[in-house]
């Protein structure tokens, strides 16, 4: 007999169990933090979670080094012009040149053009730098604001707590995607600013949810009643006691909230509602290539993998960050 | 028992109140005239203003505004798009049934698929089927719906053949050429809510399999087959029902994508076609209905947890 009855405890790793309550003590507690740096955490991180980590990575410099080249170098650095219509197309006289509109992969287009012969490789990567964007917006204030807010509410409960819990509680009442979409068609110019704003207010209310189970499970630690007994003023502990064991928490589950964002800003760019073309988004790439596919899967192929795997490294990082943390809070 | 339920039911209000408010104020929150806004592409005409300002009293102070749209919205009420003059109730009316079966053939594909691929996870847990099946799982959470569809059309409609995208056939009209143009969107909605849910069985099944009455239960020497279905099932299905709630938000967020693609007359693909149009009064709408729904069932799986499983009960 196998599985059962010896099955071994683990952490739930269900998207439920990923609003981790779990608490790093070893970053702001009084016995001298030993950080990891970055190298060695990579160290420790099993291969997928390593490839996921270079994937990340790759995708951050690709989307950095593509708005350099428009915002700073002017198109002089190695990338094709996103916009370019490769084919000849002349706009003075509407001819066409000799190229083909869709073409296939060969050495000056990476990923091959798009149909109106535009280069796909030059297109992902400008498109990252919107996912980019939009998440690290997204996570910012979600980690400031909600984080903040639910550190706070977790620490002096009371009619402050049942207040910005129940506006919490409105807003996730909506089903997330609808309600993003009814906000976002009260304006009429959508933008990156405008986009990431919406969905970077949207992102508030998860976050101060975590961040408030882990402020309660933190304030009534040892450290904290010490912290109150030797009269520390209430401001001090929130800010050098309480915050910063909820961040490290906090910072895991903006992996993994992130990659939802990476598929709602997707989905919205594929409706139609998000920056606005020309500028190229994974999501509009996808649909405006979906009408080609009986002559051309690849088109759609390219940005489609682009953005499921941003999404998989995300909620791999991620994921593994917060079984690490919770790891560490066991063995203590 | 009562209290219990009083209790949630007064919360469900509470809710549904503050949801109300604030979808409603999205009105206010209109940038310019909102008369300009609710107009926008209609066919304009001083009296048409003149309808649409007294319509929305704007004179009115806010909550005087906010008091008679929810009085009119509970009497099914939700005012007529100035655009193409539909009543924004029978619109709903039209098209929730549409969205109501793609969402349920939804949840029952992914329970299906589930269920036996959580139970393999937790059984074999840590050997091969359980990597095979967890990165299954991982993948298919993060393909994004509206890309597994598109590949389904490549394969289904282009390649083989087999299946039409779109042209909407409602089940009156045909059950078999209805089913077969609902499988594919159902199908891409099902399988992010099926990564979903297998993680929980899975995750629920292995804390399930080290109670001391699974170990009973194997002291008896009653089968493998046995315990997982009967002792081992059953509570995760408790879990489970709640998870199916929370993702029911989800699901009909990926509605939206999924019928637009496919161009499925449901209430998603009217929501997108209302925000092309920005007519303001159908998403009002369309949101407040959706968000009611969501806040009811949730609390309909709540309630029915506290009937079925009398440990909270009491708690």
């Amino acid at each position: 007999m196998t599985g059962i009855g010896q099955a071994q405890p683990e952490f739930p790793s269900d998207r439920v169990g990923r609003i981790s309550t779990a608490v790093q003590t070893d970053a702001g507690s009084r016995a001298k933090p030993k950080r990891a740096s970055p190298r060695e955490v990579f160290k420790e991180m099993p291969l997928l979670v390593k490839i996921s980590a270079v994937w990340l990575i790759l995708i951050v410099f690709g989307a950095i080094y593509a708005k350099l080249d428009v915002a700073v170098f002017d198109g002089s650095l190695p990338l094709q012009n996103p916009n370019l219509l490769t084919n000849g197309f002349n706009a003075d006289t509407g001819e066409f040149g000799t190229g083909d509109p869709i073409e296939g992969i060969s050495g000056s287009h990476w990923l091959g053009t798009d149909a109106i012969a535009r280069d796909t490789f030059a297109r992902i990567i400008h498109g990252a730098w919107v996912s980019l964007i939009v998440a690290t917006i997204s996570a910012a204030f979600g980690i400031v604001v909600g984080g903040f807010l639910g550190a706070l509410v977790g620490y002096v409960r009371g009619r402050t707590e049942t207040v910005i819990m129940s506006m919490v509680d409105v807003i996730l009442a909506f089903p997330a995607l609808v309600l993003l979409l009814a906000l976002v068609s009260i304006f009429e110019v959508r933008d990156l600013f405008v986009i990431s704003l919406v969905i970077g207010v949207l992102s508030i209310p998860a976050y101060t949810r975590v961040a408030r189970a882990n402020s309660l499970a933190i304030s009534n630690r040892e450290f904290v009643t010490a912290a109150r007994a030797i009269g520390t003023r209430p401001n001090s502990i929130l800010f050098r006691e309480i915050i910063p064991n909820v961040l490290p928490t906090l910072l895991s589950y903006a992996m993994v909230a992130s990659a939802f964002v990476v598929v709602v800003e997707g989905s919205l760019s594929f409706l139609g509602l998000s920056v606005q073309l020309p500028q190229s988004t994974w999501g509009n790439m996808i649909n405006q290539a979906r009408r080609d596919i009986k002559v051309d899967i690849y088109q759609v192929l390219w940005p489609s993998l682009a953005l499921s795997l941003t999404v998989l490294s995300l909620n791999q990082v991620g994921d593994w960050f917060q079984k690490r943390g919770s790891v560490r809070d066991s063995a203590l | 028992m009562r209290r219990v339920i009083l209790h949630r039911l007064m919360r469900l209000l509470a809710t549904l109140f503050a949801v109300t408010f604030l979808t409603f104020s999205m009105v206010s929150l209109l940038p310019g005239d909102p008369v300009d806004v609710i107009l926008g592409q209609a066919d304009r005409t001083p009296e048409l203003e003149e309808r649409v300002r007294s319509d929305l009293g704007l004179d009115r102070p806010f909550l005087e505004r906010y008091g008679s749209w929810l009085g009119n919205s509970l009497q099914g009420d939700l005012g007529e798009s100035y655009i193409t003059g539909q009543e924004v109730s029978q619109l709903i009316k039209d098209r929730v049934p549409v969205t109501a079966q793609l969402a349920f053939m939804a949840i029952i594909m992914a329970v299906v698929m589930a269920v036996p691929i959580g139970i393999l996870g937790a059984y074999k847990q840590g050997k091969w089927q359980d990597t095979v099946s967890s990165a299954a799982v991982q993948v298919a959470l993060s393909i994004p719906n509206f890309i597994t569809a598109i590949f389904f059309v490549w394969i289904f409609s282009v390649k083989l053949g087999w299946l039409p995208n779109s042209n909407w056939v409602r089940p009156s009209d045909g059950l078999f050429e209805n089913f077969k143009r609902a499988i594919m969107p159902a199908t891409a909605l099902a399988l992010t809510q099926m990564a979903i849910f297998s993680r929980l069985v899975r995750a629920d099944m292995i804390a399930t399999l080290q109670e001391n009455y699974v170990l009973a239960a194997r002291a008896k020497g009653l089968s493998d087959r046995y315990i997982l279905m009967r002792h081992a099932l059953r509570p995760s299905s408790l879990s489970l029902m709640t998870i199916i709630g929370i993702n029911f938000g989800a699901l009909l967020g990926g509605t939206v994508i999924i019928e637009t693609l496919f161009a499925i007359p449901g209430l998603g693909f009217g929501l997108i076609n209302a925000i092309s149009r920005r007519d303001i009064l159908v998403i009002q709408g369309i949101t407040v209905f959706v968000a009611t729904v969501y806040v009811v069932i949730n609390t309909i799986v709540d309630l029915l947890y506290t009937v079925i499983d009398p440990r909270i009960r009491r708690s």
